[in-house]
């Protein structure tokens, strides 16, 4: 028996098999049925679907969810204004930090940049 | 907004119903054949149905998001696995009621009065001409041959030509390698025309 004898066997074998699938009693066809529907009532639901899910969630607020919002954005409103403040603090600190030593330098820093006065400088020292 | 929300909730809806659909479908084609590949494993139609009954379970709660087309080798893997459990969970409870036979001599279920009660529940000759009869009686011999075989011959022979699975498809579901799943047909299928050939029965 070479391949293509087996397989046509095989398969003459599965049709009588399937044969025998249309005279199953009536109770074991309506226990399989019920077997079926109970299980479909427990399917798990598409991860895919979370997606979907997520959005519809988002536009269709149960009670739960206006909560978790409300929570979440004042949590994220909190944490913005603090550290709006936090860094106008630090950019303010620096400033004066700078001011300060401005005041306490002689010179102005301004004049180490200020073209004019170099020039002067050098023909003062020359002279 | 509101006819947005319309829209998603339609959607959603949809897509449930989608793989619900898919499912069902699958399960309506396969639950026969199930049925009766778990009673070849078990020859007990009582057992059959419940391993039918925990395996469509485990499909649906732990697999039921997955794509249609891996619906028929998990549920094959499931099922291999289920029957197996039963075999196990047999093993056990065979050793205890012979433990408990030596004390109580009248068990109600001795394994005699088991397969009895399968065999008279598993004879369904149909009324009508004889070539229908004729039919049933080779029918009947040809699923004896079948419960006959070595398991991973049995499961193998029974996802290829009856499940239609392809080697590959079968080599996943029965964890093994596709060579293995060639030979187990093979032999299957020498098994099978030898023995049908031996009680004079061409197809």
């Amino acid at each position: 028996m070479n391949e293509r004898h087996e397989q046509q066997f095989a398969l003459k074998l599965a049709q009588r098999l399937n044969y025998s699938l249309r005279d199953l009693p009536a109770e074991t066809t309506g226990r399989l049925a019920a077997a079926r529907k109970l299980a479909l009532a427990h399917q798990k639901q598409l991860v895919a679907q979370t997606a979907f899910a997520a959005l519809g969630a988002y536009f269709l607020p149960d009670n739960t969810r206006v909560r978790q919002m409300l929570v979440s954005s004042l949590l994220f409103l909190s944490v913005s204004v603090c550290s709006a403040f936090w860094m106008a603090d630090q950019e303010i600190r620096e400033m004066s930090a700078i001011d300060s030593e401005l005041l306490a330098d002689e010179l102005p820093i301004g004049a180490f940049t200020d073209q004019g006065f170099s020039t002067w400088l050098k023909r003062a020292s020359s002279e | 907004m509101s006819r947005i929300r319309a829209v998603i909730k339609a959607i959603l809806r949809e897509a449930i119903l989608a793989t619900q659909r898919e499912l069902s479908d699958f399960l309506i084609a396969a639950e026969r054949r199930a049925f009766k590949q778990a009673a070849f494993a078990v020859r007990n139609e009582e057992s059959a149905l419940d391993i039918v009954q925990e395996s469509m379970m485990k499909l649906a709660e732990k697999y039921g998001d997955r794509p249609a087309e891996e619906f028929p080798v998990l549920f094959q893997r499931i099922m291999q696995n289920t029957i197996r459990d039963f075999y196990r969970r047999n093993k056990v409870r065979s050793f205890w009621t012979k433990l408990f036979s030596a004390f109580s001599p009248d068990e109600a279920d001795d394994p005699e009065a088991i397969e009895a009660l399968a065999q008279k529940t598993e004879f369904h000759a149909p009324d009508g001409p004889e070539e229908k009869l004729l039919q049933a009686q080779t029918l009947n011999i040809i699923e004896d041959e079948i419960k006959m075989l070595p398991q991973r011959q049995r499961e193998a022979f029974l996802m290829r030509y009856w499940e239609e699975m392809d080697v590959a498809e079968t080599a996943l579901a029965m964890g093994c390698s596709q060579g293995s799943v060639k030979t187990h047909c093979s032999r299957a299928v020498h098994t099978l025309a030898e023995a049908l050939k031996a009680k004079g029965i061409t197809l």
